[in-house]
């Protein structure tokens, strides 16, 4: 059964289309990322689901009920759509634990099995009577999941929760509420415009482009077999060398083996320049013959990082994918 | 066109904008209507005047010496309070002179004095200061704080490093006061201007006191004399103009003063100017200013109440009086801040044109005198609605319209501070909209609600013009109790009254010195 399953959406605000056709299906249980470039529609999707926005055409479903076919739309209090906003949006005037009950009835607002519960799968207790001023900012977004959860929402959206955190405490944060998440087996849709984000946590991810999903699939079929140019590009560097057929074939940095110069290699190239990080290094290379090939680019491990100006011989990976060449894009 | 035209024209152009609730509207045109009243009003009143008729009344000596008296004063009181504002802001901010945050409270204390209290403490101790120079001495001394409250915030936030700069490119002391400070204070200072002009067009009271006769006191007089409606109405569009071009003035340069407002993040304290030997002759100055604006009214008071309570004095009616007057502001804060609350809403959550146009409805107040909005509710009661004439009602009405733009811009800004995202979130849970804004937005704006209300209760305390105009026969309020007596010439029997006044005023007068604190800390 699918949590969620939107067809056809379309949405513009005034002359300007912002969702045209999107598909998405979201098995229950599942964690969904939607990956984009800023300005994509990704949050104007969200708010859809959430039922902020009222779609123009197409139709949503959440769980068994239609909430939005561009005529009749289920209000937002009604969906069970749990919402976690960019910058978590806790009430200001209640403390944690109240920020928790806040969608629960009446009645077990005041008992609190439910928000005993989450305090303790997310990692918050001792913050119960915090305010949400006296929270750090994974604690916050920890608490705004936590409040989202309560009320056991069919499936809940995450609008990239992890951006407004230090990079530290934004890697802790993610594998937390990841964590949590696959513990208590919700359905989850992630919005990010970071693709290492979509990668890492989601089961599925679905690639958002001028207002419909371009690519969908697991995070492997979608960095290993890209549909085109344009999504091999968006989910990470990219070598996209020209067949004879015309098409492409990506090979990924990490694919091409570097080797001491030597006779009958695929090719020989010269390192151009390396940036290194520690655990690996970016190489980039200009290859020796044919002399008008594209630049490539390697990942080497962080021990075993050449010098500019070294010359290396490549070794072709053994199986490459091919991109269909027509699937360009402006 | 009646309400419901407008209300049928208003649904079909906020049709792109399907996520206003109806309600909200409904209340927001009912409210931006009300204010409108008064303007809509005199409009038809002067329409009703053929243009020979026109032409009799606004071209005569009479009107050209109120136009020369009001338009003279203008100029040469906003010049004043400039002057006097900024050298008192730039003397307590930038120089060494000592005890900086008591000059603050004293500087600013002035505007607890309602105008017609001062004027009241110079006349009653110099009969003889009457007309041009009179009336320009009080209203500097009582409208100085107007300039010296946003000089004396630019000057504490201002970036030292633009001093430093121009000492380091050689210009002396006063020269680097005169070409970067003064410039820097500039537009501070012209917003504060603008609003003492607004101010001078209104008062009634304090010239009504010094016989220095402008459009104001003319307007009342007339429907003194007689009810000639047309000749007031006439003169009171007169002021309508000249109001609503310093208005504009006022609005132009609020866009270009966030310009202005450089390098708020300056961590560093302003560098003070050592005075030397000017800083006896600058400790001086500021306590003439303040024994002049702040000592002399009170000293009036304290006198003549000295004086008066060895005759006998009512002090029941003072207090009869004062439970009218709290009443009343009670009710003038409640409905204003109810009214306010919806144009609020509609303008931050819902902005479209037609809730940019009832916000600004709501604003016109600002270019209506006292004495216009009175005359207007009288016109408007005689004529249309007969039984509302001398009730309590309309002068509540009369206190909503013209403290509904305080109100409004006090609910906005604390509405601004408040994310959309929260009810967003609520409503997600599982809330209704109403519940979700009940649950979330509405508990934390009510600090905010509670100031604007406050704000109004308190200018409702001392208003004048329109109480004496729209009070039920036998309604008695502090102002009018003052005023009655004050006119009598029983100086005794009135300063209780004004002090009583002066005293709940100081409040909210503090509470702006608070601000320009907790802003620039």
């Amino acid at each position: 059964m699918n949590a969620v399953s939107v067809s056809g959406l379309a949405k513009a605000f005034g002359a300007t289309p912002v969702l045209d056709g999107l598909e998405l299906e979201v098995p229950a249980g599942s964690f969904v990322a939607v990956l984009g470039a800023s300005g994509c529609g990704k949050s104007t999707l969200l708010r859809v689901l959430a039922g902020f926005e009222r779609a123009d055409r197409g139709c949503v479903r959440i769980g068994e009920v239609v909430a939005d076919d561009g005529v009749r739309r289920l209000p937002a209090s009604r969906r069970r759509v749990g919402h976690v906003p960019q910058e978590g949006a806790l009430f200001p005037h209640l403390d944690v634990r109240a920020n928790i009950a806040f969608g629960l009835p009446r009645g077990e607002r005041r008992g609190g099995a439910r928000v005993a519960e989450l305090i303790a799968s997310l990692g918050l207790a001792g913050l119960e009577r915090r305010r949400p001023h006296e929270l750090s900012g994974g604690q916050q977004q920890r608490v705004a999941l936590a409040r989202a959860l309560a009320p056991r929402p069919t499936v809940v959206l995450l609008d990239e929760p992890f951006s407004a955190l230090d990079p530290d405490l934004r890697d802790r944060t993610r594998t937390d509420i990841r964590a949590a998440l696959g513990e208590l087996g919700t359905t989850t849709i992630l919005v990010t415009h970071d693709q290492d984000e979509a990668l890492s946590l989601a089961d599925h991810v679905a690639l958002l482009r001028d207002g419909r999903i371009a690519q969908a699939g697991t995070p492997q079929e979608l960095y290993r077999t890209p549909a085109d140019v344009d999504t091999a590009r968006f989910l990470g560097d990219a070598n996209l060398l020209p067949t004879t057929d015309g098409g492409l074939m990506l090979v990924r940095p990490e694919d091409l083996r570097l080797s001491p110069p030597e006779d009958g290699a695929w090719r020989t190239a010269v390192v151009t320049s390396v940036e290194y990080f520690g655990h690996d290094a970016r190489v980039q290379l200009r290859c020796e013959d044919p002399p008008d090939a594209p630049a490539l680019i390697a990942r080497t491990t962080g021990g075993d990082t050449p010098d500019v100006g070294q010359r290396v011989s490549l070794a072709l990976p053994p199986a490459a994918h091919l991109v269909p060449h027509s699937g360009t894009r402006g | 066109m009646s309400v419901a035209d407008a209300t049928v024209a208003l649904r079909r152009r906020v049709r792109r904008s399907p996520r206003t609730p109806l309600g909200l509207l409904l209340a927001g045109v009912a409210g931006a209507a009300l204010a409108i009243v008064p303007i809509v009003f005199v409009a038809l009143e002067a329409r009703g005047v053929s243009a020979s008729a026109a032409w009799h009344l606004l071209v005569r000596p009479r009107v050209g010496g109120l136009l020369a008296n009001t338009l003279g004063l203008l100029a040469a009181a906003t010049v004043t309070c400039s002057v006097v504002g900024v050298a008192a802001a730039w003397c307590v901010e930038r120089t060494d002179v000592p005890w900086r945050h008591g000059w603050t409270v004293l500087l600013v204390l002035p505007l607890a004095v309602p105008e017609f209290v001062s004027s009241f403490g110079w006349v009653s101790f110099f009969p003889s200061m009457r007309g041009f120079w009179g009336a320009l001495l009080v209203t500097t001394l009582a409208y100085y704080p107007f300039v010296y409250l946003p000089a004396a915030a630019m000057l504490r936030a201002g970036d030292p490093a633009l001093e430093e700069t121009a000492q380091s490119l050689g210009l002396g002391r006063w020269r680097t006061f005169w070409r970067v400070s003064v410039p820097q204070v500039r537009l501070a200072a012209l917003g504060g201007a603008l609003i003492i002009a607004l101010h001078l067009l209104a008062e009634y009271g304090a010239f009504a006191q010094l016989r220095f006769p402008t459009f104001a006191t003319e307007i009342y007089a007339e429907y003194q004399l007689g009810f000639d409606g047309a000749s007031a109405a006439l003169l009171s569009l007169v002021v309508v103009a000249i109001s609503i071009v310093v208005l504009g003035g006022e609005l132009g340069l609020r866009g270009r003063g966030r310009y202005a407002r450089v390098g708020g993040g300056a961590a560093r304290r302003p560098v003070r100017i050592r005075l030397g030997r000017g800083r006896p002759l600058a400790i001086a100055g500021l306590v003439a200013l303040v024994a002049l604006a702040l000592g002399l009214p009170l000293t009036a008071l304290a006198y003549w109440i000295a004086q008066g309570s060895s005759s006998t004095l009512p002090s029941g009616s003072i207090v009869g009086a004062a439970g009218t007057t709290f009443g009343l502001a009670a009710v003038a804060a409640l409905t204003t801040v109810a009214i306010a609350l919806p144009i609020a809403l509609l303008a931050v959550r819902y902005p479209t044109p037609l809730s940019a146009l009832l916000e600004r409805c709501s604003y016109v107040a600002r270019a209506l005198p006292g004495v216009v909005i009175g005359l207007a509710l009288v016109s408007f009661t005689v004529r249309a609605a007969r039984p509302l004439y001398q009730t309590s009602a309309v002068l509540v009405l009369a206190y909503v319209i013209l403290f509904l733009p305080l109100a409004l811009a006090a609910a906005r800004a604390a509405l601004a501070q408040i994310s959309p995202r929260l009810e967003e979130v609520a409503q997600s849970l599982g809330d209704r909209p109403a519940r979700a804004f009940a649950r979330t937005t509405l508990p934390l704006l009510t600090p905010g609600l509670a100031a604007a209300a406050s704000l109004v209760f308190l200018s409702t305390v001392t208003e004048l013009t329109a109480t004496l105009l729209l009070r039920p026969t036998g309604t008695e309020t502090l102002a009018t109790h003052f005023w009655t007596y004050a006119s009598a010439l029983s100086y005794g029997a009135a300063a209780p009254y004004a002090a009583v006044m002066v005293g709940v005023s100081a409040i909210p007068t503090y509470l702006l010195v608070r601000q320009l604190d907790a802003r620039t800390s």
